[in-house]
């Protein structure tokens, strides 16, 4: 219930988890750069790559688009990762559980998951 | 009196509608009923496996489920009274016409009363529904496959 009644207001700032150790902070970096996101929590294990954001207030009229950019900016950088980003809440909810879950055994698993269901259109 | 010098009279006496209170109220009521689903809305984000893409159908059908009941014990027309417009634009005047004809018509019997009444008003609602859905999907392919927009 309090996850229901807080979900919007969760100000998690910017969050960046890298199993490897060694993208995380220019990913968070990057992200940063852009002043139209507020928050994102990004999680980065194995070959996969999970960004949830969100945009400020105005700009969530063109949040798939800023997604989109992100994503194209992430992919040109790292060709070798499979890249997710998404400015849907429920990416950037469910990342936030996983990193604070820190059980890396799932990771894959439910990163898998997030993927397909932010590809999901009904 | 001529039909001329009764409408004069029948405008006189008509008192005037309380436009601004009745657009405040169905603001407020709109308002409301919009905030509950924005609440059903997160509550399927949050503990099921829906996206804010994804969770407007069960919302939608949460919502219209939630405004059944509420015709059926007789609430709703309550609302009604109070909002106006602001309860019936949302989805929930769906559910409560759908309702409110199958309880008006239940004394016609199940297949002519309820069967044949249930989608009086409602089935206006779902022809130019799906028929103004259509024109729009139309115009949109065709913007798409002139390479104007993408999908």
């Amino acid at each position: 219930m309090t996850g229901l009644l807080t979900g919007c207001s969760t100000s998690v700032g910017y969050k960046t988890l890298d199993t490897s150790d060694t993208k995380g902070e220019k990913v968070e970096a990057l992200i940063k750069e852009d002043s139209r996101i507020k928050n994102a929590v990004v999680l980065i294990h194995e070959d996969r790559l999970i960004a949830g954001l969100r945009v400020n207030t105005f700009e969530r009229f063109h949040k798939r688009k800023i997604a989109k950019e992100v994503a194209k900016e992430l992919e040109k950088q790292y060709p070798d990762l499979k890249v997710t980003v998404s400015a849907d809440s429920k990416v950037l909810l469910e990342t936030n559980k996983l990193i604070e879950q820190e059980n890396k055994k799932n990771f894959t698993k439910k990163m898998k998951k997030l993927s397909a269901l932010v590809k999901e259109e009904t | 009196m001529n039909e001329k010098k009764y409408q004069q009279l029948e405008q006189q006496i008509t008192p005037k509608p309380p436009y601004v209170k009745n657009c405040l109220t169905a603001f407020l009521t709109g308002g409301a009923i919009c905030l509950v689903g924005q609440f059903v809305a997160l509550f399927y984000i949050t503990f099921f496996d829906f996206t804010e893409r994804t969770a407007s159908n069960p919302t939608v059908a949460t919502m219209i489920f939630l405004a059944m009941l509420l015709t059926g014990f007789g609430y709703y027309k309550k609302i009604a009274q109070f909002g106006g417009a602001g309860s019936a634009v949302p989805i929930t005047g769906f559910g409560n016409a759908v309702i409110s004809s199958a309880i008006e018509h239940k004394s016609e019997g199940y297949v002519l009363g309820v069967g044949g009444n249930m989608f009086k008003l409602a089935g206006s609602v779902i022809l130019f529904g799906v028929f103004s859905a259509f024109v729009v999907a139309l115009i949109k392919a065709i913007l798409v496959g002139l390479g104007v927009v993408s999908w």
